[in-house]
């Protein structure tokens, strides 16, 4: 099977486009790859810095996920009077009823 | 509805359920006294006095201790240590070691300099194991979020029961669950006799914190027991009290004490950034709000 001269430059441009191509992703690969290295290496040194109070900082950490959503949590939020929402205030009425309880200074 | 009050945790239970489902008042009760029997700095057998007394090496707790000081620890963290369940030395120093219908109007003064808290950052918790480790000299006092998590879990009681509508009190921390018969609403009586606004509550929580209960001197100086963990002593930050309406009584329990000792305006600057409703009482009587709190209506006659 014969190549025409053109067919030839065609394929060797495809073949160096591929190979710069293949360069590219190779060179991304690496920097990703050596930040994520980086990364452990620094966590690593900052466990160890830590030294008796890294399994409390561990822990702590664990407590923050939770302590995100304190406030939240109890989905149903508060509401002030019929058909409310924690984020509408009721509109005032004449008079209130009298009370059924009572929020004491604790 | 029915009514029940009883003593708990250092206060008044309040509870009220629908007229025929009494039947739900006695869990309730028998987990009030489990919990304070567990959670109590004032009874030397409880298990929170057993771990205060082991600081510094670690122990196994129950379920109800390991939560309660989870989520006293999580608090604090989320409120940048505002909230500081490691004050029970601090509060000692100035005179507040006994519970408080047993302590003094006057106590004497101590030599000994405050000292700020922060020792919440070096508890150890295992919930896998339920391991509970303070650092040696830290003793925890789990007061008023003890209450509000009470409150709650009282109130998870009876909605487990099949209860459609209940209200849950614990010194004032309270929840509620469902709405009365033939009312759109909870109302509650929020403050004082006199001033106090009431409240048409639908869902969630309220909780007051406030200086003007548990106050006493030391040494001639009126000490109460909101402590500012910045400083070990008692806050002075221009509030008298502080209302929050928040999900639950724990959160609404912990954003009132912290709100209070941040004062008037840092308090109302973290309760609207976690979007939450207040009522604060400033030293001089004039009252202001936070976020969807309702307009102030008379009461009726």
């Amino acid at each position: 099977m014969t190549t025409s001269p053109e067919g030839k430059a065609l394929a060797r441009r495809r073949h160096h486009a591929r190979l710069a191509m293949l360069k590219k992703r190779t060179t991304i690969a690496s920097v990703l790859g050596f930040a994520a290295l980086l990364g452990l290496v620094t966590q690593h040194a900052v466990k160890g810095a830590s030294g008796a109070t890294a399994t409390t900082a561990q822990r702590s950490s664990r407590s923050a996920t939770r302590a995100t959503s304190f406030f939240d949590a109890g989905a149903g939020g508060f509401a002030f009077d019929e058909g409310s929402t924690s984020t509408e205030s009721a509109p005032p009425a004449a008079t209130s009823p009298p009370p059924v309880a009572q929020s004491s200074v604790s | 509805m029915r009514s029940y009050r009883f003593a708990a945790m250092g206060s008044e239970a309040h509870v009220l359920l629908p007229s025929d489902r009494g039947d739900a008042i006695t869990p309730v009760r028998e987990l009030f006294a489990d919990w304070e029997a567990r959670l109590s700095r004032f009874l030397p057998d409880s298990e929170l006095s057993r771990l205060n007394a082991r600081a510094g090496q670690p122990v196994v707790v129950g379920r109800v201790l390991f939560d309660a000081i989870w989520a006293s620890v999580a608090a604090a963290r989320v409120t940048d240590g505002i909230f500081d369940p490691t004050l029970l030395p601090q509060l000692r120093r100035i005179g507040y070691a006994e519970s408080f219908d047993r302590t003094r109007e006057a106590v004497p003064a101590v030599d000994a300099e405050p000292s700020p808290g922060g020792d919440w950052r070096k508890i150890v918790l295992d919930r896998r194991s339920r391991t509970v480790e303070l650092p040696a000299g830290c003793a925890v006092d789990l007061g008023g979020i003890a209450k509000g998590m009470a409150a709650d879990a009282a109130l998870d009681l009876v909605r487990a029961r099949g209860v459609g509508a209940a209200l849950v009190s614990a010194g004032g921390d309270l929840c509620v669950l469902g709405l009365p018969p033939d009312a759109g609403a909870w109302h509650v009586l929020v403050g004082d006799d006199f001033t106090g606004d009431v409240v048409p509550l639908v869902r969630g929580a309220l909780a007051t914190s406030g200086s003007t209960r548990r106050a006493w001197l030391q040494g001639g100086v009126r000490r109460h027991h909101l402590l500012d963990p910045r400083t070990g002593e008692p806050a002075a930050s221009g509030l008298r009290e502080v209302t929050v309406a928040a999900s639950t009584a724990q959160a609404a329990e912990v954003a009132a004490t912290v709100a209070f000792a941040l004062g008037p305006r840092l308090g109302a600057e973290l309760l609207s950034a976690r979007r939450l409703a207040g009522r604060l009482t400033h030293e001089d009587g004039t009252i202001s709000t936070v976020g969807p709190w309702p307009t102030r209506v008379p009461t009726a006659a």
